[in-house]
């Protein structure tokens, strides 16, 4: 390959990645914003996710699309049972236990897809390997089906967001649920409203990142990395980590390639380094608004 | 026997996380269709009473531990706050409390949702001014406008009972005018109920039907507020008639504290 056609290339990729990161990322946005902590069972919500549609499809032969539905429905239902069981009742307390709390719930979903998926690694999610060439560029069906479905996802939830009435009334308890408490707004209904379209989101995530990346207990390493990714935008603006995302893509695809050939494996940790830095720099992120964590 | 009020506190204790006692004993009424005051210095407990009242003093870890609350003939201490909201009472807390980062629009549009109305013109009636600033965030809205936009966000639920927590508060005098002829102006054509607390006791007796007066988490005083008006005790502390220098009345010590006055 030339010089050119390996930059749009790996241009391209970054893109993918990064719409995929972004859409990972929102997923912990949307529980940050509800909850004000860090939902650290989404990397194995991804898997299991990714598992879900994976046994539909190979195992129980379901059409690729109704297995997808399967996954983004049970991503759902294990949003809606996170707030339940972790985040309602830790209500008030220090944001410590209910992140305390997820990293539980990452161990139990852990065992339950180890157990579920009995042992076996890697799976395709049966989009066919087709390929199309636009000029220097390559673009094949994964690529699209991913970018498609993690661009859908984040476009879905900024219009519910600026759209919607009942998205609207959710931003209204994410600023202040005493408030809308006191004006009346089902603050919990819609509490658990957001952890539940969290969950459907990060397996819509999985979902693009299975179709690239394959199935497996590896995937949430990817999620991890979306973390990053959210943190070093600023937890709490969706266009933060739409651009944080993106922007991870960008350095973890051009950083391997630019640093791979001296010390392998070191672009995908750039990641980390960035948080890194950015982080020490600006603590709240480069698009977070600063303020006081409730306690 | 008179028909039950519509707000019936009796002898309320309320205490905050762990043993903070900060309403020692409260019993007030307010019958359907008036407006009743509750006056009274910084930290008297006006707040914690409404927030008992509504529930809310639960969010923050606050506990009606004596007494009870009746609403409509129904009791509501027991209740969740957002059961108490159900039941048509709506609280409109001091500072402005508004979703400073949505749009006026978006704010009537949050708590529309929440009461699955579509008659949000009812905020521009009775405050066509925020109209003009529908796409403008709440944050950046004058004082004056923003509790305009707290109050009508309280006329969507069409409450049975609207607690309204110091309006006057940070308010310049004129401001406070045009804000207390709104009140006056929806409480009569919306047929409310009012509770009112204010620090301004001047304003809030000239609107109020009966008023309390409150210090220290007790109730020192009360009656119909013509009453209170010609009150002397009342009009030398409150109304910030002739001032004392040295007076036996504890309430001396705080009238000197406050900031503003009437
Ligand atoms: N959440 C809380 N936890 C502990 N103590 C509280 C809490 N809220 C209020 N208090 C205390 O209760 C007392 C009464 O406060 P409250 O806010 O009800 O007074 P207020 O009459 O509304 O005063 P202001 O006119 O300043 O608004 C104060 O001493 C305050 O410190
Ligand atoms: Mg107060």
């Amino acid at each position: 390959m030339d010089a050119l056609s390996l930059a749009v290339n790996t241009g391209f990729q970054a893109l993918v990645l990064g719409m995929i990161y972004a859409a990972l990322a929102l997923g912990y946005n949307m529980v940050y914003r509800a909850s004000k902590a860090i939902n650290l069972a989404e990397p194995e919500l991804v898997v299991f996710a990714a598992y879900i549609a994976f046994i539909a499809f190979s195992w129980y032969g379901l059409p690729v699309p109704v297995s997808f539905l399967a996954s983004l429905a049970a991503g759902f239902l294990i949003g809606v049972v996170l707030e339940r069981l972790l985040a309602r009742p830790l209500r008030g307390r220090p944001v410590v236990a209910l992140m305390a709390a997820t990293l539980g719930a990452y161990y139990v979903l852990r065992g339950v897809s180890m157990v579920a998926s009995r042992g076996f690694e890697m799976g395709s999610l049966g989009i066919p390997e087709v390929y199309q060439a636009v000029g220097p560029l390559r673009v094949s069906l994964s690529d699209v089906v991913a970018a498609g479905l993690s661009s859908a996802t984040i476009l879905a939830v900024i219009m519910l967001h600026r759209f919607t009435r009942l998205g609207v009334a959710m931003r209204a308890v994410s600023e202040d649920p005493f408030g809308a408490t006191a004006y009346g707004l089902p603050v919990r209904r819609l509490t658990m409203l957001s952890w539940g379209i969290a969950g459907a989101v990060s397996a819509a995530a999985a979902l693009a990142l299975a179709v690239k990346a394959q199935v497996g207990p590896t995937l949430d390493f990817y999620a991890l990395k979306a973390l990053a990714a959210s943190l070093l935008a600023g937890l709490d603006s969706i266009a933060g980590v739409v651009v944080g995302g993106l922007a991870l893509g960008f350095i973890e695809q051009f950083g391997s390639l630019l640093l791979d050939p001296y010390m392998p494996g070191l672009g995908s940790q750039l990641a980390f380094i960035a948080m890194l830095i950015v982080l020490l720099v600006k603590p709240y992120g480069i698009f977070g608004t600063e303020r006081i964590e409730r306690v | 026997m008179p028909p039950a009020p519509l707000l019936d506190v009796n002898n309320i204790e309320v205490i905050y996380h762990p043993y903070i006692l900060v309403l020692k004993g409260i019993s007030i009424r307010v019958e359907r269709n008036t407006i009743t005051a509750v006056l009274g210095p910084n930290g008297a407990g006006k707040t914690t009473l409404l927030k008992a009242v509504s529930g809310l003093v639960r969010l923050e870890r606050g506990r009606v531990t004596k007494g009870s609350i009746m609403f409509d003939g129904e009791r509501i201490d027991t209740r969740e706050p957002e059961e108490v909201s159900r039941r048509g009472i709506v609280y409109v807390a001091e500072g402005r409390r508004i979703f400073r980062e949505l749009t006026v629009e978006e704010n009537i549009e949050a708590v529309a949702y929440a009461w699955n109305t579509d008659d949000t013109d009812i905020v521009y009636k009775y405050f066509p001014r925020l109209k003009a600033k529908r796409k403008i965030r709440a944050g950046y809205l004058s004082g004056g406008e923003q509790q305009m936009l707290a109050i009508g966000l309280a006329l969507l639920a069409k409450p049975k009972l609207l607690l309204l927590d110091e309006p006057s508060l940070g308010l310049a005098p004129r401001a406070v005018s045009e804000l207390y002829q709104n009140i006056t102006q929806l409480y009569r054509e919306e047929k409310l109920t009012i509770l009112l607390a204010e620090q301004n006791a001047r304003k809030a007796l000239e609107i109020a039907d009966y008023g309390y007066i409150l210090e220290n988490g007790r109730i020192v005083l009360e009656g119909p507020a013509e009453k209170l008006r010609e009150d002397k005790d009342v009009k030398e502390f409150y109304l910030g008639g002739a001032r004392r220098e040295k007076g036996g009345y504890r309430t001396v010590k705080w009238y000197r504290r406050k900031k503003r006055w009437v």
